[in-house]
């Protein structure tokens, strides 16, 4: 699918918390809106003179609208242009470059695991799920409440398992060692976007009973499109980009 | 209609305004964005005679209107770009340059030798700067015997345009260019990236995986500019200028202190359809200021 720089105008932000807040922009000036797969994602970039960066960052493309020709992100604050983006108004512009990279290959029989902003990347993947009518449990990963409320708000008819680090929703503790993992060798599948270590804590589980398993990777990178060659992961193949040939990549082809 | 040529000693671009090696890879990449035939040139990414994988991640940090990188020159090897992506980019209508890099002389001549038979390949620019790799790369450009060694022994073998691409990592850049100059290069293309480096001071450790790397963006642009002014003052071959270019008006203080052409890089992952806005951009300037042709600002710096 091509690729779409254009300039997008902020029509909907609203925190969930002091650190996550889901931002709506509308892209503007578009001929033809891209087809967008679960797992792929936008580098957001600001002009310089609103906050002194020159490169863009990437972020999940959580969801889209095609008719409004909108797109929505789940973002930490965790530098500056997200504490940026936290406080932008509504109306403000802001460059967007997407649908960048490769998504999720849908399959049924899934286990979808998403801790912490993770849940970002795993929105679109369950709408795509659910209109091919596969079968898939989930399982959402958070420090305390405010993404579970989020994700049942998201989906108020699917029946999802939690766990929250603070015991305010699900089962206490870290999202590797909820029950549900213990039967991950029921899955044809396993979906896991979430911090490095707790991916690697399910890949090593997905291969220990041999189940197939995409993970989402967040590498730092310039351009977002295969030219910087800054964001590789080393695989079986060698080093590859983030950008281009993730950020979802099966499990099978990582060196981790 | 302003005339935007350009002739660098026989090499004929239709405008200044090229990519810098590694900052647009293949051009296959930019497809999206731009019309490539709108370009001055395409400079590929960097080509060694093996396949190289490069630094281990992490290999680029944003820094305060810059960015550092380590990548260190990964590629897919000669054959590959002969193989596989010469076909896919030898039509397109603009000047192609291969930029190739050598761990040793005899490297840098097999690759030259090779490229001088692609026929639409129509120079090589000799990356004698990059700081990101152990063995060769900006060695051969801080020494000046090396430099002149590795510039004339490719110049015996290489018949078409020979850009030879300096470091700025020097004390005397005009003593760099003209040893190029004397070896036979026919242009001179600077600045590759300054050395630099970034702490991580929670973690007490370095950013990126090889300590330091290559400075680039806008951080750069004073300091590239002030080396090419020196260097177009000390050479007579043409001087291409590269560094942390991001505006027709960047490029346009190049071409106005005596740089024939300029390169953009970094820029590119900024925005990738930056290159076409430059060209028109000083395009707007040419033809706002009554200028008939781009080389009559070439050089005109008034002192």
């Amino acid at each position: 699918m091509k690729k779409v720089q254009a300039k997008a105008k902020v029509v909907e932000k609203y925190n969930l918390n002091a650190h996550y807040y889901v931002i709506k922009v509308k892209i503007l000036n578009l001929e033809k809106f891209p087809t967008i797969q679960p797992g792929q994602f936008a580098q957001i970039r600001l002009d310089y003179s609103v906050n002194n960066s020159i490169l863009p960052r990437p972020f999940t493309i959580m969801d889209y609208n095609e008719q409004d020709q909108t797109l929505r992100f789940l973002i930490k604050r965790v530098g500056k242009l997200t504490t940026y983006l936290q406080n932008v108004n509504v109306n403000e512009t802001i460059n967007v470059l997407f649908p960048l990279g490769n998504g999720f290959t849908l399959s049924n029989n899934s286990l979808v695991l998403a801790g912490g902003s993770g849940v970002a990347s795993i929105i679109l993947l369950l709408k795509n799920i659910i209109s091919k009518n596969f079968d898939f449990d989930v399982l959402v990963g958070s420090k305390d409440i405010t993404l579970v409320t989020f994700f049942k708000k998201e989906f108020p008819e699917i029946n999802a398992y939690f766990s929250t680090e603070d015991g305010s929703a699900g089962e206490k503790g870290v999202i590797t060692e909820h029950s549900l993992i213990k039967s991950i060798n029921k899955y044809s599948k396993v979906y896991a976007c979430g911090p490095e270590v707790m991916m690697k804590k399910i890949v090593s589980l997905c291969t220990l009973h041999n189940v197939d398993c995409e993970v989402s990777l967040e590498n730092t990178m310039a351009c977002g499109f295969g030219v910087c060659l800054c964001c590789v992961v080393k695989t079986i193949y060698g080093n590859l980009c983030t950008c281009t040939e993730g950020p979802v990549f099966n499990s099978k082809h990582l060196i981790w | 209609m302003v005339d935007l040529s350009i002739n660098l000693n026989g090499l004929v671009l239709k405008n200044p305004v090229l990519t810098a090696s590694g900052t647009a890879g293949y051009g296959i990449e930019m497809f999206d964005f731009i019309n490539l035939n709108d370009l001055g040139g395409i400079i590929f990414k960097s080509i060694t005679l093996h396949p190289k994988e490069g630094n281990s991640y992490p290999r680029m940090v944003e820094t305060p209107a810059g960015m550092l990188n380590s990548v260190g020159l990964q590629n897919k090897g000669l054959s590959f770009f002969v193989n596989e992506i010469y076909p896919v980019v030898k039509d397109i209508n603009t000047v192609k340059i291969v930029n190739i890099a050598g761990s040793t002389i005899e490297e840098y001549i097999a690759i030259a030798e090779c490229i001088n038979d692609l026929s639409n390949i129509q120079a090589i620019e000799l990356n004698v700067s990059c700081p990101n790799v152990k063995e060769g790369g900006m060695v051969f450009g801080v020494n000046p015997e090396l430099l002149n060694k590795v510039v004339s022994e490719v110049r015996k073998r290489y018949k078409k345009h020979l850009i030879v691409k300096l470091s700025p990592n020097v004390t005397d850049i005009t003593q760099m260019a003209k040893i190029a100059e004397d070896a036979g290069a026919d242009i001179i293309s600077l600045i590759n990236t300054i050395v630099g480096m970034a702490i991580n001071i929670y973690e007490r450790k370095p950013v990126l995986s090889t300590i330091i790397g290559g400075l680039s963006g806008p951080a750069i642009k004073p300091i590239a500019l002030r080396m090419v002014w020196q260097v177009v003052n000390s050479v007579k071959i043409p001087v291409i200028g590269i560094g942390g270019i991001c505006t027709a008006e960047d490029a346009l203080e190049f071409l106005i202190v005596g740089a024939s052409a300029v390169q953009v890089g970094t820029a590119n992952f900024i925005n990738p359809k930056v290159t076409i806005e430059i060209i028109e951009g000083i395009r707007r300037y040419l033809e706002n200021n009554n200028f008939a042709s781009v080389k009559n600002i070439i050089k005109s710096l008034i002192t």
